[in-house]
């Protein structure tokens, strides 16, 4: 009773150093939640170096990660409303968030990211799609792309 | 002693999108077939066609796992009295060699999102280059 709260480190791409409660990020993280149980991490001085990750990222990613371990028990309507605003990004954000997501293996959170990808692609034709992706290139050689286009005009 | 985790950055500096940092478009296969897998089976051949990316993830068992009803082994070894024959099939093929044809059949209504099964299995199959 009243030992203080456990910290863990992060450390961003910048190498900078974020402080968290490790009980927010091993309830989601499963890569942070491995490395705490199988004790790889050590509270005196390691710090968990995430050089994929950038500040602005990893701060959101942290901030989700408290705001949804504090607050599991507001009303469903309001924990929508928040993750709404919560992923209201550019699609660089959104691509920074879905790989930072990834790799720390945060599942409500890549959910929550792939159902934002998934309305912004629903009902598009592929050419709008390739724009949304910014795919410059898609790669099928013009006598495929050509078939396909003579094929399923509906999906163009 | 150090809690090490690292990812590879080399994709951090990919330059081909223009403006010099990774996008949407760079999403790995892995994460474009778990989004896929969010999706109807005409969505999944529509994005297929995105690009050679979007193609490989598309043919991921996982992504088709989720569309084939619960019981299909258990339905295979009734109709074939073994399920041999679909043990070597890819789940894509599965589902487009014997999932959509009976479902199509039964509820064609639900399923009229393309007009013939025929147009749909060819739909489905990979690109021949791939």
């Amino acid at each position: 009773m009243g030992s203080p709260v456990k910290k863990i480190m992060l450390c961003s791409s910048e190498k900078e150093i974020f402080s968290v409660e490790e009980q927010v990020m091993v309830q989601h993280s499963v890569i942070i939640n491995n490395m705490i149980e199988d004790g790889s991490y050590n509270h005196e001085e390691s710090k968990i170096p995430l050089d994929c990750v950038d500040s602005k990222t990893l701060k959101k990613v942290i901030d989700y990660c408290t705001h949804h371990t504090h607050h599991h028990n507001d009303n469903q309507e309001d924990l929508e409303a928040w993750d709404a605003q919560f992923l209201n990004v550019d699609s660089n954000g959104l691509y920074d968030l879905l790989m930072a997501a990834n790799y720390l293996e945060i599942r409500n959170l890549l959910d929550l990211i792939y159902g934002t990808i998934k309305n912004m692609i629903k009902g598009k034709k592929i050419d709008e799609i390739r724009r949304i992706f910014n795919i410059k290139d898609h790669g099928f050689t013009p006598e495929e792309e050509e078939q396909n286009r003579k094929e399923y005009p509906h999906f163009y | 002693m150090g809690a090490g985790i690292s990812l590879s950055t080399s994709n951090k500096y990919d330059d081909d999108d223009g403006d010099g940092r990774p996008g949407l478009g760079d999403i790995p296969e892995s994460c474009i077939s778990r989004l896929l897998m969010n999706l109807d089976p005409p969505e999944i051949c529509q994005l297929a066609r995105v690009n050679r990316t979007f193609h490989r993830a598309s043919s991921a068992d996982f992504v088709w796992e989720s569309k084939l009803p619960q019981s299909y082994k258990f339905l295979a070894t009734k109709v074939f009295g073994q399920d041999n024959i679909i043990a070597s099939m890819t789940k894509k093929d599965i589902y487009t060699n014997y999932v959509y044809p009976i479902a199509s059949m039964l509820a064609p209504r639900k399923f009229g999102w393309i007009n013939a099964a025929d147009k749909f299995v060819c739909s489905c199959h990979p690109s021949p280059s791939t």
